[in-house]
């Protein structure tokens, strides 16, 4: 679905040009997520931003459905870190946003968005603004905005950092069935070795400028669960991560 | 109908007052129910009038200010290089008290109305400005990024994202703006005029009439409170996120 090929990215600072990553190439297919996890610094959001859109690469391109993705793309969905709601604006208006921001009718804009706040269990949150809902509310606010533009690719930037455990396995469980359901691409990005083992088939591993790409596809998307996280398989996936971000 | 907080700040103000004029004892400080009773003959003498013609004064400066200055501050606030070209110009201008142009003011709007309203115009415009360039300065840049992940254009990234989140500042700095505007209007309306609130308090004074001069003067508050009143109002319907902890 997305193809990366010698991605390069850069950030300006005092008047000279900083490389962030270069000659990062990987692919991205619905069914199998990709987890990206590396240290603070190495570039993980800025390759987000790139996959979004919001950025240009320096160099390199990036196809989506064998096209040079070029800006906004309205099938790539982003979530980002503090989940980027409005706080003028109702849960509704949160997760409406995109369709209005595309025209779309007030009752076009009903039809789409309550069907998926019901699936995520915040339809009875509608008139109530960000600051009166919890991390995990904010965070399905989040994805339902995401999920109303009907995308094909899922981007989540460190989508569970600030929430509690409990809270946190639930949602995790929550984006597998809507990827799965769904049919999603997932690219997710993670400071968390657990999160990255549970979430993706495979892994992105930055480390100082080094790439690697691994398959961590333990079992299914549709055995992921909680019996999953305690069994051997996922501990030795972590394991493998653990060993290559040490390198 | 008035509400208890402002009820009780009413009976405060008035209380002080009393106790003011019972240990000055003096005929320029009146007892408030004095002044009360020469609301009346005050209002025989103009005073509604006088009324009218500060709100539309004051008005009309206020809305100037906030056409002008609001999309400029915003402007600023979001064109890192351009605000560095142009803020050491505000801050060479913002400090000096327009009222030295007033010459200059005179000469070019002449006595009358627009004179008086460039003066209180040109005063709140800076307020407004930079309180406005430093609120959109201060965008989580989060909220920018999300609105662009959805497809947002400039125009709606300005609706969506930065008018909204700058307004809960810019009707701070119209507050600030309220009274600072009342005070210049006093002086404003000291000079060439024979109308407002400024001149009815100095006529009243010059012909050692206190009572009706204090009239003058709470027309002035009632001013303040209107204006207070309308921007709290403001905030309450289109700040509604505020109001909800």
């Amino acid at each position: 679905m997305i193809e990366v090929h010698n991605l390069a990215a850069s950030y300006s600072e005092k008047g000279s040009k900083k490389i962030v990553f270069e000659n990062l190439s990987f692919e991205v297919s619905s069914g199998i997520p990709l987890s990206v996890i590396g240290p603070s610094g190495c570039g993980k959001t800025t390759l987000l931003y790139l996959l979004s859109g919001l950025k240009k690469p320096e160099k390199g391109e990036i196809l989506f459905r064998r096209e040079r993705l070029n800006g906004h793309q309205r099938e790539i969905a982003l979530v980002l870190q503090h989940y980027g709601l409005l706080p003028w604006k109702t849960v509704f208006q949160n997760a409406s946003l995109g369709l209005r921001i595309r025209g779309f009718s007030k009752k076009e804009m009903k039809e789409t968005v309550l069907p998926i706040l019901q699936e995520l269990t915040i339809d009875h949150l509608l008139d109530r603004f960000p600051n009166q809902l919890s991390g995990g509310e904010k965070q399905r606010v989040a994805i339902a905005r995401a999920l109303a533009l009907r995308p094909s690719l899922l981007l989540l930037d460190e989508p569970f950092s600030s929430l509690d455990a409990f809270t946190r396995e639930h949602l995790q469980n929550l984006i597998l069935n809507i990827c799965r359901q769904r049919e999603l691409a997932l690219v997710h990005v993670t400071h968390s070795i657990e999160e990255a083992v549970f979430l993706g088939e495979k892994a992105l591993v930055m480390n100082e400028g080094r790439f690697d790409l691994l398959s961590i596809n333990g079992v299914g998307m549709a055995a992921r669960n909680s019996e999953y996280r305690k069994s051997d398989n996922f501990h030795q996936y972590c394991n493998l991560l653990r060993g290559h971000l040490k390198r | 109908m008035i509400k208890g907080r402002t009820f009780m700040a009413i009976v405060v103000v008035f209380a002080f007052w009393y106790l003011l004029a019972y240990v000055f004892k003096t005929q320029i400080l009146p007892y408030p129910h004095l002044v009360f009773s020469a609301l009346l003959p005050s209002l025989g003498k103009g005073l509604g009038g006088h009324f009218l013609v500060s709100t539309y004064r004051i008005l009309l400066s206020l809305l100037w200010a906030l056409i002008l200055a609001v999309p400029f501050g915003l402007y600023l606030g979001r064109r890192r290089r351009i605000d560095e070209l142009v803020s050491p110009m505000i801050y060479l201008i913002y400090p000096i008290p327009k009222i030295v142009f007033l010459p200059l003011i005179l000469l070019l709007f002449g006595l009358g109305d627009l004179s008086k309203i460039f003066i209180i115009f040109i005063i709140v415009f800076f307020q407004i400005l930079v309180t406005t360039r430093d609120a959109a300065k201060g965008i989580d840049e989060e909220q920018i990024l999300s609105v662009l992940s959805l497809g947002a254009r400039p125009k709606q990234i300005f609706l969506h994202a930065i008018f909204p989140a700058c307004l809960p500042k810019i009707l701070t700095s119209l507050r600030i703006s309220i009274g600072t505007s009342i005070a210049v209007l006093f002086f404003v309306e000291s000079f060439a005029t024979e109308n407002g609130l400024g001149f009815f308090i100095l006529d009243a004074w010059s012909t050692l009439d206190y009572l009706s001069m204090y009239t003058g003067i709470m027309g002035m508050g009632v001013l303040g409170v209107i204006f207070y009143e309308g921007v709290d109002r403001i905030e309450r319907k289109y700040c509604r996120w505020m109001f909800n902890p």
